[in-house]
């Protein structure tokens, strides 16, 4: 039930995504880029706040895969190996995160969104074999989560409301 | 029971590395989607992008087609697509244009600037000319026609004077050489308000005193002086006064005297020597010289006018 829940979870994310967050949508074009949410690294990140290692691992490189197939183009894998490293890299340090502060929560959504998108940017240029931009990279990528900080909140209380068929104790510490 | 006893060590011992392998699997497929081509990254995103986005189809139906946004009708916009495409053609008809006249100004400017070196500072002001054709100079072809040699007309039908558009408004004087940057064309014959005629080095009565230049292993040299008149079919010129003991060949330039004597400026290009003939018992050398400048290709061309204000330190 759990992981069936997990599943749907990150399904609704990801249409939610690709649907609403489109261009033309609720996306916002910003000196030339289509400035957008990552509502599945945010759920992610929601997950590793709460979960185990090994099940946020798993997660994170299934949602990263389906983050890489929404694109038009690029390669497939790249966000898959970032989303599971950098998601389990926060899951073994979730015992000192206060997790429930909501600036707490904006700081690590702006700084996860901030690596992997960045990341990803230029690991794409330069698989491309272009010029890998770096500050055009960065300048995205700060773009992308600053809208990602912004929503991240919200979503961690909606998700909040789900704590027990996820089977998330209330009351852990750093909350 | 006891028999039955679990043993949890060796279960939780598999567990642990099925968990093992997975977490080292995981990566290892990312990695290796990474470093296959890119056309195996598009099929999956044709084959697998659909279940991510299942409501594009429904949505996409809702969009507004930009077109219903453009005020006026289909045929306003073909109306005003078919009037920007006229004036598209007319301004790449004026550019086209101006960039024709460019050109010809700047061959103007290289002329100019060719016969102006020639010169060395001589102090004079060249008057651009054009040869007018005999239908624009109002028919007069037919009439000069009519009247016979002395007006410049040959047996045989060479033309041995011409008429430029240029005459007393622009301070011409009869005499003055007519020129282009490859040489001399003729002397100013009969000057008009607005027209002039020109008398080409091949007309008979045309005598010019010139001299041959001659190029041998390499080097000028200044070879004799003599006398050019246009032949007696008016199609080229004869030297004459060039003693036997000469050297002269086919080829050798033919250029006006820097004898003080000679009213024209001097080393002015006249010809080549096109004909070297020289009879047994014959003191001269029949030197046949052809045009520098074919008198039926002469367009554009300059007068030679004295400068009204001749400059100090000049000859």
């Amino acid at each position: 039930m759990r992981w069936l829940l997990l599943a749907i979870l990150a399904y609704a994310c990801l249409v939610l995504q690709a649907w609403a967050f489109s261009p033309g949508g609720l996306a916002a074009q910003v000196h030339g880029h289509w400035t957008a949410p990552d509502l599945a690294l945010l759920f992610g990140l929601f997950i590793a706040l709460y979960f185990e290692p090994p099940v946020v691992f798993v997660t994170g490189w299934c949602l990263g895969m389906a983050s890489d197939i929404l694109p038009v183009s690029g390669k497939i894998g790249v966000l898959a190996l970032l989303f599971c490293l950098l998601l389990y890299g926060v899951s073994l340090l979730r015992a000192v995160i206060p997790r429930g502060r909501v600036w707490v929560q904006f700081g690590l959504a702006l700084g996860i969104v901030l690596v992997v998108h960045g990341v990803w940017y230029v690991a794409t240029r330069l698989l491309e074999g272009s010029d890998p931009m770096v500050l055009r990279s960065a300048e995205e990528a700060l773009l992308d989560a600053g809208y990602s900080a912004v929503l991240a909140p919200y979503l961690f209380w909606l998700l909040g409301w789900l704590r027990a068929p996820l089977g998330i104790p209330s009351g852990t510490s750093s909350d | 029971m006891g028999l039955l006893a679990r043993r949890p060590g060796r279960r939780t011992g598999g567990r642990i590395a099925r968990r093992r392998v997975l977490l080292g699997a995981l990566p290892l497929a990312a990695l290796t989607l990474l470093v296959l081509p890119q056309s195996v990254s598009n099929r999956i995103r044709v084959w697998a992008g659909p279940i991510f986005s299942p409501f594009h189809q429904v949505t996409a139906a809702w969009s507004l087609d930009i077109a219903d946004r453009v005020p006026g009708s289909a045929a306003e916009s073909s109306e005003e697509a078919a009037r920007l495409r006229n004036q598209v053609d007319t301004l790449e008809n004026g550019l086209a244009e101006a960039a024709a006249l460019l050109a010809e100004y700047d061959r103007r400017v290289r002329d100019l600037a060719g016969i102006r070196q020639g010169l060395d500072g001589l102090p004079c002001r060249l008057v651009p000319a054009r040869i007018v054709s005999p239908e624009v100079s109002g028919g007069r072809a037919s009439a000069r026609l009519a009247e016979g040699s002395d007006k410049g007309v040959r047996k045989g039908g060479a033309v041995i004077a011409r008429q430029i558009d240029r005459g007393g408004r622009e301070a011409l004087e009869r005499g003055e050489p007519v020129l282009t940057a490859a040489g001399l064309v003729g002397i100013v014959d009969e000057v008009g308000p607005l027209m002039s005629t020109v008398r080409l080095t091949t007309d008979p009565r045309t005598s010019l005193m010139v001299q041959i230049v001659t190029r041998r292993s390499g080097r000028w040299q200044a070879g004799p002086e003599g006398v050019a008149r246009g032949t007696e079919d008016g199609t080229a010129i004869a030297v004459q006064g060039i003693p036997r003991t000469s050297d002269v060949a086919v080829g050798d330039f033919v250029v006006t005297s820097p004898s003080p004597e000679s009213p024209l400026p001097p080393y002015l290009i006249v010809g080549r020597v096109s004909r070297c003939h020289l009879k047994p018992a014959a003191l001269f050398y029949e030197l046949v010289v052809e045009p520098r400048v074919p008198p039926a290709e002469a367009r554009e061309v300059y007068v030679l006018a004295p400068d009204a204000q001749p400059q100090a330190g000049t000859r």
